[in-house]
């Protein structure tokens, strides 16, 4: 049975104390729901360069956006999705109840194959614990969805 | 030497040629150091292109890559340093992961005994724990035809995607490194000619289609590739040793894709991708080379969430559409009579689309706005509310041509007509890429992008004469829809022969021009410009000249036909005026052959002729 390293302490703290153990500065962990992106002009103007776009170059070896390794959650030994990049995605797909984005957050999360119908009801059918209005922060939506996976009976053996 | 005779080596000597045959090279008992060090392979590692007289030299221009003081331009020396250098400092294995694997299998007795452990790159080869290669093409901009040439990275696949998300799988991407602080212009411009250094990065997928699919909305062309997991290995091994290195950036030829294809070859040697595009690497033109050379294996369609937003609009009746621009404004018509009265399906359709032009707002805004956030939330409540009712129903899109199966990127063709009742044969070449007329398939629509057009004409009176240059053509006919209705525009710049009475001469001009573009039926489009333009021609008293002008036009595009009409007028600050009405049909007969008819009428200042043809042209 693998195990969420911080999960239980996640469950217990809200937001802000936990940012820093999360990811660091910068990581996005406080970042609400519904951010903005940088304007479209540096991208209409990125034709020419294809650089990456706004996040620092970690080289070949990169970091996750900014954050350091060492702050990001592991799972099972695996970095997990960095949710805060696809806040606004994983909310539209609780909210449709299935989508790719609620998908690779469960694969990243080591839900089996088995499991993952059960994930996609739990998350689709708590929308409102999860994404409670549109200034909750990731690392609160991610304590919500613990709590929703330790409730759920076939999903809380992901916690033992 | 007497160690080949025990069966240990022997086994060993035996392995080593079933392994070498990859590497394209013969078993000798003791390869000389030259013949490794003009061996492809080794060229490959070190990105050595050849030039004229024998010689050549690397790519990479970062004195950190090279061993050697001459490393960048002597192969032989390169080669020597890198042996001293394992001999003396076995770390250094470490760095360069792909050269010690290749001289063990090609040049063992040159290493030493000594195989140092590898602890950080093993960890991040565990890391990228790659099955399956996939070359992805990012495809034009909405309203950006110069986005047309596109772009392209690869897509690392761990085992069984079935269960897992290629969101999860890394991307790599050689882009240019900018300064943040250089303003837009000199950033585009210095892309153009090489002014920032290039390297490699890696960021994971889900990244990538924000960037692409999301900020800005390009549609993603996934093509899977054939790589074993041998040839992997070495691609990998390589990539490291390419972290942080720097190479110059060119746009044009030392972009993105040559960089992919150089990775390819040291995967798989013996096609010399890399080789293929001397002067200018058009992305899409290297996914046609990979192609050719057996490659790709399949091809999966992403499209932007423009593309998807297109079709759930589709889907919406009149009034749905009314409802759309209503709730973008105001999340109260979620109670309104008018609302609830839809039936769920369009009310979920409604909320989708509703919703997704909200974002598009909110992602072209710096800062977050409170508003807009506000409406969104709003939204996705419903949206939640509406799929516990009913499933929502899957947007099936149709997947367009792939760009790689679209006509190749330059064209030439014969024009036969006449022109004020005189005949003329036209040579008609293009470099780059696609306008209106040329056939559809694998191609945005409404768009053109062209460059390094040079007409040629031959009359019975004159000789042989340049009758057109263009330098850059650009035309982007976008029309929009209830929520959305971007600019169409148009810049174009080149040289032509005009006419004035009895008399011609060379007339260079640039113009612009902003509008409007109308959908009148599914493949019908209408559209207005207001131009401007500069000339130059010695037709004229002052030589320089400058018009305002508009177009009016039409366009039918479909997978076989594309017609064009267009009027457009110009009023010249010394007071001539000149109007000019064109058609032009063209039939794609196959692929990479089309056929097109043109009529011009031209009247300047009272004197009008009039030209009409028909050119077969042929892609390649």
């Amino acid at each position: 049975m693998k195990r969420l390293i911080l999960a239980a302490a996640l469950s217990v703290t809200a937001s802000g104390a936990m940012a820093g153990a999360a990811g660091g500065e910068g990581c996005g962990w406080g970042n609400m729901l519904f951010e903005g992106q940088s304007g479209t002009a540096a991208h209409v103007l990125a034709i020419t360069t294809n650089g990456t776009s706004g996040n620092n170059t970690f080289g070949v070896t990169f970091g996750t956006n900014g954050c350091s390794s060492s702050g990001t959650i592991k799972y099972g030994g695996k970095e997990m999705i960095d949710v805060s990049a696809v806040m606004d995605e994983l909310s539209e797909d609780v909210a449709r109840g299935e989508g790719e984005v609620m998908n690779a957050m469960a694969v990243s999360l080591g839900i089996q194959t088995q499991d993952r119908a059960a994930f996609n009801s739990a998350m689709h059918e708590n929308f409102n614990v999860i994404f409670p209005s549109q200034d909750v922060t990731t690392d609160e939506v991610l304590a919500a969805i613990w709590s929703v996976m330790q409730q759920d009976e076939q999903l809380a053996h992901y916690f033992s | 030497m007497f160690q080949i005779f025990s069966s240990g080596a022997r086994f060993r000597v035996v392995l080593a040629a079933i392994v070498l045959l990859p590497f394209g090279l013969t078993v000798h008992a003791s390869p000389d150091l030259k013949e490794l060090a003009d061996d492809p392979y080794w060229l490959a590692l070190l990105h050595m292109e050849p030039r004229s007289a024998g010689s050549s030299v690397s790519f990479v221009d970062d004195r950190d890559f090279f061993l050697a003081n001459d490393g960048q331009s002597n192969a032989y020396a390169e080669l020597q340093a890198t042996l001293e250098a394992f001999q003396k400092q076995p770390e250094i294995r470490c760095k360069y992961v792909a050269r010690w694997q290749w001289l063990e299998v090609v040049g063992s007795q040159y290493l030493p005994k000594v195989d140092p452990e590898c602890r950080d790159y093993d960890t991040w080869r565990a890391k990228m724990n790659t099955h399956k290669v996939v070359l992805v093409f990012a495809s034009s901009y909405l309203n950006s035809p110069s986005s047309m040439y596109g772009h392209t990275f690869l897509r690392l696949d761990a085992p069984d995607m079935e269960n897992n998300s290629p969101l999860l799988s890394y991307a790599l991407n050689f882009g240019a490194i900018v300064n943040e602080s250089d303003n837009g212009m000199l950033y585009a411009f210095r892309g153009l000619i090489g002014g920032y250094p290039g390297q490699f990065s890696s960021q994971a997928y889900y990244e990538k289609v924000k960037e692409y699919s999301r900020i800005d909305n390009r549609d993603l062309w996934e093509y899977h590739l054939n790589l074993n997991s041998d040839e992997i290995d070495k691609m990998l091994a390589h990539i490291w040793e390419l972290n942080f290195v720097n190479f110059d950036y060119y746009f044009f030829d030392e972009n993105c894709s040559l960089r992919l294809l150089e990775l390819l070859d040291v995967a798989r040697p013996g096609h010399n991708l890399g080789q293929k595009f001397p002067v200018v690497a058009v992305p899409i033109d290297t996914v046609r080379a990979v192609q050719d050379a057996g490659m790709i294996d399949d091809v999966h369609y992403r499209a932007s969430n423009a593309t998807r937003q297109g079709f759930q609009n589709d889907r919406l009746t009149v009034n749905g559409r009314k409802l759309t621009q209503q709730l973008v404004s105001d999340e109260m018509i979620l109670t309104s009579n008018a609302y609830r009265s839809e039936s769920v399906e369009q009310r979920q359709t409604i909320v989708e689309v509703a919703y997704n032009h909200l974002k598009s707002l909110q992602d072209k805004t710096a800062g977050r706005d409170e508003v807009i956030a506000k409406r969104r939330y709003a939204l996705l409540k419903e949206r939640h509310a509406l799929a516990v009712q009913k499933s929502m129903q899957k947007l099936r899109i149709p997947v367009p041509i792939a760009p790689d199966q679209g006509h190749e990127t330059r064209v030439w063709g014969v024009r036969v007509g006449e022109v004020d009742g005189e005949v003329f044969v036209d040579l008609d070449a293009r470099i780059a890429y696609h306008d209106l007329l040329d056939n559809l398939a694998g191609y945005s629509p409404s768009s053109t992008l062209a460059m390094g057009r040079l007409v040629l004409r031959a009359q019975k009176r004159e000789s042989l004469s340049i009758e057109a240059f263009e330098l850059i053509n650009i035309m982007s006919l976008t029309s929009g829809n209830q929520l959305h209705q971007p600019l169409s525009w148009q810049v174009n710049s080149g040289g032509q022969r005009i006419r004035s009475g009895e008399s011609d001469a060379w007339s260079s001009f640039v113009n612009g021009g902003v509008g409007h573009t109308y959908d009148l039926s599914n493949d019908l489009k209408g559209y207005g410009l207001i131009r401007a333009q500069v000339e130059y021609s010695d037709l004229y008293d002052d030589h320089w000249d400058m018009a305002a002008g508009a177009t009016f036009g039409l366009l039918f595009q479909s997978s076989r036909h594309n017609l064009t009409a267009s009027l457009t007028h110009w009023e010249f600050a010394s007071s001539r005026e000149r109007q000019q009405f064109k058609l032009g049909y063209q039939y794609a007969i196959e692929k990479n052959v089309g056929v097109r008819v043109e009529w011009t009428q031209t009247r300047e200042d009272g004197d009008g002729y009039r030209e009409l043809s028909l050119s077969a042209r042929h892609y390649f």
